[in-house]
């Protein structure tokens, strides 16, 4: 796992925090990981948000909070949870703005996931 | 990565170039490299055409995507460096932080500002679009935004290939659906399908490339036709070079090879023909577009116009060509600002017309995409538009301004009396005939000063006397209505809209080759064919084309006006032969043969034969035209020949007949010409009526709007009018109830308003209401009531006074100013001054006082009493505490030395009776010193509650060891009934409710008989952050006697009754009770103290019951925290085989739970949702599961419902089985609510396994 944590450390992941919510099993960090660069919950956010269903996407958003908090990602953490703040009452100006912040971050999770697992 | 070396192949002086021939810009965002994988698998390596990705990237980070998508490609991946050269057959990328711009082949980097919102796709586009126009192809992939919908505009103008992923197969589609809303994608495909695109285009577009210029007119005709037949539009007189350069790049998107096989393609599909002739309108615009041009046009013209119009005249402009709208809508904001800077209001009306059906309907909507934010200044956006989603709109007050239009210049009327004709980039598509032919339309459209405002590479050819320059840079003119119009051809246009349309007469046409259409080559060969040898041809108008042969004897130039009339060139002699010849010819579209017309050649008669042949074209279609064959010789011609009969005097008199023919048909055609005109007046008349129509529609419109407001705002009125209503119904009840006497009058002391009750005192009647103050009786003669009333009107300040009726009673007089807001008599406050309180009257309060009077000295006395009472007790409790004190020391020590000589062996057994009596009494004596100091500490009130944090059973799990214990030693039963209890933590003084319960229970085994049984009950109530317990305490024992129940709580009370147990040790030696008699008091005390009640019910006989009440308030989180703040220490052995329901949707977390949880040995049950859960819950019983975890946002049933449900369930353990919530939301009030749902704690994610373990033991074992 060295050259994941490195490639994630590098981006501003907290793997250490994350570990030792995890008991320091790598391999099972490693799994969730993956599940969560394969499930579909970025997609269904830009759905939501697309269609201007501002209530789901907060739903949508809060749970992803949750997740990434926990995998210690936190660049990503950061800006879901400026999100959250811009959806939980009225939608703030700054909702597609921060929608975009989140969905590059994320590509950026997704490049490093895919050099790994090539 | 490093870029692979690529040899160019050279052969001596030979190089084979390494410029692409075509370049690929592929714009992509999120999700956009599954599409890039996908599209770069199928790519062939040899297109020769480079591609450039553009791809949204964080400036932050280090980008990988070469490296990734270098794996799916053979061909060289490379990121891009300023100043680098493209080259055919290579891949290169954007770098983070940078634009990326072509100059010819050259690549330049910007860095731009992360702070701003940046399109690169849009700068890269509009780059290639300049560098290679036609030979440059957009792609767009999966991405949010709309960037790129701005650059492929670019590439449209430049005739490059848009090639749109399919939404579908996007990831991500808001670009890939922003680009296909601007109607500019030529394929929407698959990255698969797109990738193997590329290779027909490289095919196309080397083709075109090399030697690819339609030459067959023929071709080019089909086409025309066709798209006429499709659009009814006659593209002939378009620009030529426009025309083959859409049909190039429609070529290449159908792959077709050459201009033939792109003719059948187009007249075997019907709508590659409409997709073709919107290509040929191309329909590129833009809000401002050339801004500086607006800016001027603004200042120059708009303004101008403004100032110069009068203020009932309607200023109306004409925006010719407006496509999408984004021009139209540009200058009604430029009107709207220039009204607001000059502070003036006029009535502005722009028509906005287009060919396009389409284009309309997208201006009408008024909606268009975030990329107009480049066109589009912050200013103007915010004022003039709503932004929704993703979309701006534009405003209600602009769109009203226009009217728009499906309308065709040449063939439709023009509007008129403009002030402003906008019609840019329009005449660049037309040929100079049309040019012209629109500058003439616009001639007569404009006022005299109006303005003409072209695009930037326009102009106004040789009507520059009628279109004077003002600002030649920016293409605007000023209309010269009297200058020298240019001679060509009038303009024509059509009357389709009206009822009985009339035939325009054709004036004769250019003599145009273009014009002719059949070839004289062909219709030689048809002539000849037909007549020999003198013969000329004519056309439908009977006029001359075309002569064959010596026609000279025939034919002669007549005097005056020249003209080809082929009835004024022939021969008078001749002229009824050929017109009857010719009108049965073309009637019957046959041959028609005269022999034997007689003529005279050089005074010499002669028979000619005279023969009319309709000519057709090689297709067999008519031509219009006919031949008319003179023939002098004598040959017999074919069955088809008549004899001839003149009649001399009947050809004069058909002669005259033709002459005024011919002048009617020119009165006619000037009756045509001026009915035209008029017809032309009442198109302009219906357009303005439409006009009014939509205005009117609009007015109506806002009337609905106003009236549903009144409705509202009449509701409202209603609501209020209601609840006016109720006040008054409440006041008039109110005071016809109240035991007060008020009185209420104007400020001319005339009477409002009363009470009932006055009228005790007053000589009043509802009648008198409005009647003076002054005439009214009353019973009180010694204070002048309406001298006090004045003078309370003039000082503004109320007075009272006691003073007696001559009824006997006593009143308080209390006479008061009456106010009122001044807002609610309708006039409004000055600005920054208070509200003030008008005065409108008086109110006279009028309160009985006479009960009152007798009972203050009542209560005086019994002030008095209270005062000596409490001094006697006062002296009587320092007494007994100073002898309590002194007593006990010498009883302690008799107790002491009484226990130590009992343990001594050698005493008889006389000797160690008396000793036990001894102890008996000295117990006795100090149990009744310690209660008689308590009671002196607890009357100095030196007694204090000391309240710690506490579970609320802590309190009966105590009694219920002690108490049990005794109550077995008694033979007696002793139960415990807890009714709502939420075992919750507390703040409760723990010594003194145990002492006091503790002090009931004991009396309870005292005096009940062996065989009994003692209940202690519970009954809890929480509210507003307080937990209210009722502790009641039943014994079925021998009851207290009702006199001893009313002192049973006072000091040293004790009762008689007797007790059927035997007697105890203490009765038996000192024949009294046990009980010291400071018991109760002591209790009730402490519970009062605790700010409770103790109450008493008893029957003899019977048993007793005790009801003492407490309440006490709930623990914060802070105290239970620091109560609870320990080490976060467990023992696994706590946690080890037990049940846990964990409830959590997100399976990663899910997981992750059970994976922490499953390490400790707790087996681990899982839900989905609070549903789940409660399902659950309920259907394996009490105690199944030991603790409860659960996510509060889920979906169904979440985590707080679930606790709430939880609680309210029947189950045994319902209400204690620990509830702990998980949260990844650290608000504030997050504790809170999950206190209040029942909860017993709250951890947020991540969570930490030692603190989650530590919890979990806590809860298991039960600590506080």
């Amino acid at each position: 796992m060295g050259d994941l944590k490195h490639l994630l450390e590098n981006w501003g992941a907290d793997t250490k925090a994350a570990l030792h919510s995890m008991m320091d099993d790598e391999e099972f960090y490693v799994r969730l990981l993956k599940e969560f660069s394969e499930n579909a919950e970025i997609e269904m956010l830009n759905n939501a948000l697309e269609k201007e269903h501002y209530k789901e996407a907060f739903k949508i958003a809060h749970e992803m909070k949750g997740t990434v908090v926990t995998l210690g990602l936190k660049p990503l953490y950061k800006a879901v949870s400026r999100l959250v703040e811009d959806l939980r009452d009225i939608p703030a100006a700054t909702v597609y703005d921060d929608l975009e912040t989140v969905n590059l971050e994320y590509e950026s999770f997704l490049e490093i996931m895919k050099l790994y697992l090539i | 990565m490093y870029a692979k070396e690529t040899k160019s192949l050279s052969s001596g002086t030979n190089t084979v170039s390494l410029q692409p021939n075509c370049i690929v810009g592929i714009g992509a965002s999120a999700g956009g490299l599954e599409a890039l994988q996908e599209f770069l698998t199928f790519l062939p390596s040899n297109t020769g055409m480079a591609f450039v990705i553009i791809q949204h990237l964080a400036p932050d980070h280090k980008s990988m995507l070469a490296d990734i998508l270098s794996k799916y490609s053979t061909m060289p991946v490379t990121e891009i460096r300023d100043g680098i050269t493209l080259e055919r057959n290579h891949v290169y990328m954007i770098p983070p932080k940078y634009n990326v711009e072509l100059e010819e082949d050259v690549m330049r980097l910007r860095e731009y500002d992360i702070a701003l919102i940046n399109h690169p796709i849009d700068i890269f586009f509009r780059s290639l679009a300049a560098a290679y126009e036609n030979r440059s192809v957009a792609v767009i992939l999966s991405g949010t935004g709309s960037d790129g919908a701005n650059g492929i505009r670019s590439i449209k103008e430049r005739n490059g290939v848009i090639i749109v992923q399919s939404p579908e197969s996007a990831k991500f589609d808001g670009m890939p659906r922003n680009a296909i809303a601007t109607g500019f994608a030529d394929m929407i495909q698959k990255p698969e399908a797109i990738a193997k695109e590329m290779i027909h285009i490289a095919g196309s577009i080397s083709d075109s490339n090399t030697h690819f210029l339609p030459t067959d007119e023929d071709m080019l005709s089909q086409v025309f036709s066709i798209l006429k037949a499709v659009t009814n539009i006659n593209y002939t007189y378009y620009k030529q070079t426009t025309i083959l350069r859409r049909i190039e790049r429609r070529m290449v998107i159908t792959h077709s090879r050459n201009l033939k096989q792109y003719v059948n393609f187009l007249g075997n599909n019907p709508d590659e023909a409409k997709v073709l002739a919107k290509e040929v309108l191309i329909g590129v615009t833009a809000f401002f577009r050339d801004s500086d041009y607006f800016d001027v046009l603004k200042e120059s013209v708009v303004k101008q116009i403004l100032k110069n119009a009068d203020h009932d005249k309607q200023i109306r402009v004409w925006v010719a060509g407006c496509s999408t709208g984004e021009e139209a809508y540009s200058v009604a904001i430029l009107f709207a600002e220039s009204m607001e800077e000059l502070g003036i209001h006029r009535d502005i009306k722009i028509f906005a017309t287009d060919l396009d059906n389409d284009s309309i309907s997208t201006a009408v909507r008024g909606v268009y995409g975030d990329n107009i934010i480049e066109d589009v200044s912050v200013y103007r956006l915010s004022k003039y538009f709503t932004r929704k989603g993703n979309r701006y709109v534009i405003r209600h007050d602009i769109r009203k301004m226009i009217i728009f239009a499906q309308h065709n210049v040449f063939q439709d009327p023009p509007f008129g009396r403009l002030d402003l004709i906008c019609c840019r980039n329009v005449l660049i598509y037309f040929q100079s005939v049309l040019q012209r032919n629109l500058f003439s339309i616009f001639h007569m459209a404009l006022n005299n000063n109006g303005y003409l405002f072209l695009g930037r590479s326009e102009s106004v050819m040789d009507y520059d006397d009628i279109f004077k320059n003002l600002c030649a840079d920016e293409k605007i003119f000023v209309h010269n209505a009297g200058g020298r119009i240019p001679s060509h051809e009038k303009f024509n246009y059509s009357m389709q809209n009206f009822m009985s349309p009339i035939e325009s007469l054709q004036l004769p046409p250019y003599e145009d080759d273009k014009d002719v259409p059949y070839k004289p080559t062909e219709l030689d060969t048809s002539v000849l064919e037909a007549l020999m040898p003198a013969c000329v041809l004519v056309n439908e108008k009977n006029e001359l084309v075309r002569s064959f042969g010596d026609c000279s004897q025939f034919l002669a130039i007549p005097s005056g006006m020249a003209t080809l009339d082929i009835f004024m060139l022939i021969r008078n002699d001749l002229k009824i032969a050929v017109s009857t010849a010719l009108r049965d010819s073309k009637d019957k579209d046959t041959r028609i043969c005269y022999d034997s017309v007689p003529v005279q050649f050089n005074d010499k008669p002669e028979y000619i034969s005279i023969i009319t042949q309709p000519i057709l074209d090689k297709h067999g279609m008519k031509t219009g035209h006919t031949a008319i064959a003179f023939i002098r010789e004598n040959r017999k011609l074919t069955g088809d020949i008549q004899e001839y009969q003149i009649d001399t005097a009947a050809s004069r008199r058909i002669s005259d007949l033709e002459y005024e023919l011919k002048v009617t048909k020119d009165d006619l055609r000037q009756t045509v010409t001026e009915l035209e005109s008029v017809n032309a007046e009442l198109q302009a008349a219906n357009e303005e009526l439409l006009t009014a129509n939509e205005e009117l529609q609009s007015s109506n419109e806002e009337l609905q709007s106003v009236n549903e407001e009144l409705y509202t705002v009449n509701s409202e009125y209603q609501s209020k009018v209601n609840e006016l209503a109720g006040l008054n119904d409440d006041m008039a009840n109110f005071l016809s109830t109240t035991l007060i006497g008020i009185l209420m009058v104007d400020r001319d002391l005339n009477i409002r308003k009363f009470t009932d009750y006055i009228s005790t005192e007053f000589n009043v009647a509802d009648q008198d209401i409005g009647r003076s103050f002054r005439y009214i009786t009353y019973n009180f003669t010694t204070v002048d009531l309406l001298k006090q009333c004045k003078q309370v009107l003039e000082s503004m300040e109320p007075i009272e006074q006691h003073c007696a009726s001559v009824a006997g009673k006593t009143y308080l007089i209390r006479i008061a100013p009456y106010r009122v807001q001044e807002n609610s008599s309708g006039s409004r406050p000055a600005e920054g001054r208070p509200a003030k309180k008008e005065v409108q009257g008086l109110v006279l309060t009028f309160v009985d006082t006479s009960k009152q009077v007798d009972d203050q000295e009542q209560i005086e006395e019994m002030a008095r009493a209270l005062r000596l009472a409490v001094k006697s007790g006062q002296e009587k409790e320092t007494f007994l505490s100073n002898m309590s004190h002194d007593m006990r020391t010498p009883m302690t020590a008799i107790h002491g030395l009484t226990e130590l000589t009992l343990k001594e062996y050698a005493l008889s057994p006389e000797v160690r009776d008396n000793l036990e009596k001894i102890r008996t009494s000295s117990n006795y004596m100090l149990k009744l010193i310690e209660e008689i100091l308590e009671t002196s500490r607890i009357n100095a009130g030196k007694v204090v509650t000391v309240t710690s944090t506490v579970k609320e059973s802590q309190v009966i799990d105590t009694l219920q060891a002690v108490i049990h214990e005794q109550a077995e030693s008694h033979g007696l039963t002793f139960d415990i009934q807890l009714n709502g209890l939420e075992n919750r933590y507390v703040l409760m003084d723990v010594p003194h409710v145990e002492r006091s319960l503790m002090n009931i229970l004991s009396n309870s085994i005292k005096f009940t008989p062996k065989g009994g049984r003692i209940l202690l009950k519970m009954d809890v109530a929480y509210h507003d952050g307080r937990a209210d317990h009722i502790y009641t305490i039943t014994d079925n024992g021998v009851g207290i006697p009702e006199s001893f129940q009313k002192r049973m709580f006072q000091a040293f009370e004790q009762g008689d009754h007797t007790v059927t147990a035997a007697p105890s040790a203490a009765e038996d030696i000192i024949g009294v009770r046990e009980g010291t008699g400071l018991g109760l008091f002591i209790c009730k005390n402490l519970v009062e103290l605790m700010g409770g009640t103790i109450k008493c019910v008893s029957r003899v006989g019977e048993g007793t019951t005790f009801t003492v009440t407490l309440s006490y308030s709930l623990a914060t989180d802070e105290q239970i925290k620091l109560l609870s703040d320990r080490k976060d220490t467990y023992k696994d052995n706590i946690l080890s085989d037990k049940n846990v329901l964990l409830i959590e949707d997100n399976h990663i977390h899910a997981e992750l739970i059970i994976k922490l949880l499953s390490s400790k040995g707790i087996h681990v049950e899982h839900a989905q949702n609070g549903q789940e859960a409660l399902d659950l819950f309920h259907a394996n019983g009490s105690y199944h599961y030991q603790a409860i975890i659960t996510d509060l946002m889920m979906p169904k049933l979440d985590g707080e419902g679930l606790a709430r449900r939880i609680r309210q369930l029947q189950n045994m353990d319902a209400k204690t089985i620990p509830i702990i919530a998980l949260t990844a939301d650290v608000t504030e009030n997050v504790d809170e609510r999950c206190r209040q749902a029942g909860m017993n704690a709250c951890i947020s994610k991540p969570v930490d396994p030692d603190r989650l373990f530590a919890l979990l033991s806590k809860e298991f074992e039960g600590e506080i």
